[in-house]
């Protein structure tokens, strides 16, 4: 990998987040895979139903709320 | 965590039994090369019952899974315009849409055809996508729609 250097932040061009030469499903199986490493969300399985979008977000985030909960129990 | 395999099993059956979909969300930013992790995979679907039918044939032929049968029309293009949908001895879910807010609906959405290892993905274009999520009221949306945008030149309405 070659090596750029610069005299400052500011000098340092933006970095695009996008490997164009990466395959779209090679870029997804290693950024889902790292999904393994994280406490899973545990939503429920089956079927919901929501009257709106920000109704699903709630659930969603209520789950997420959880999963930080059960993280912070374990490091006590 | 998202199993790629079997979504795009899924995605498949939907190309095969003819479900006119769009996918947006992070499966759509992950196409158009922004990088984020996600454990859903989020679908708008046309709001007709032949659609719904052909939608719930293209899950069971992924999931053999009773509660597919949960999944009607008459919710979707009624009172419950979103359903999410947690397939057994899986880790992800999947949002249906009909529409979101007042804003989007599916035939108003513009969309491209990205490949996916041979499988055909209806997505919404960078420029759509950005317009779904500069509004929304989550930080993480916010940060989505910075990242298109700059990575696209969009231009801010």
């Amino acid at each position: 990998m070659p090596v750029w250097k610069h005299r400052s932040i500011e000098e340092t061009p933006e970095v695009s987040a996008i490997h164009r030469d990466v395959p779209i499903g090679r870029r997804m199986r290693a950024i889902f895979g790292m999904g393994r490493l994280v406490e899973p969300l545990a939503l429920p399985r089956g079927v919901r139903k929501f009257r709106s979008a920000e109704e699903a977000y709630a659930e969603r985030e209520q789950f997420e709320r959880r999963r930080i909960d059960r993280i912070r129990n374990r490091r006590q | 965590m998202i199993d790629v395999d079997l979504l795009l099993r899924f995605i498949g059956a939907m190309n095969d039994e003819g479900v006119e979909y769009i996918t947006f969300g992070a499966i759509a930013l992950m196409t158009h090369g922004i990088v984020r992790n996600t454990e859903d995979a989020d679908f708008f679907i046309a709001p007709t019952e032949d659609n719904v039918a052909r939608l719930k044939k293209a899950l069971r032929l992924v999931w053999d899974d009773p509660s597919i049968e949960e999944i009607t029309a008459e919710d979707l293009m009624g009172d419950y315009p979103s359903v999410r949908y947690g397939p057994p001895d899986t880790e992800f879910s999947m949002d249906f849409l009909t529409r979101l807010g007042e804003a989007f609906r599916y035939d108003t959405l513009d969309w491209e055809t990205k490949d996916i290892e041979g499988i055909p993905v209806r997505v919404v274009t960078p420029r759509q996508l950005y317009q779904m999520k500069r509004d929304t009221v989550r930080y993480k949306d916010k940060l989505d729609a910075a990242a298109l945008r700059a990575e696209y030149s969009i231009p801010e309405d």
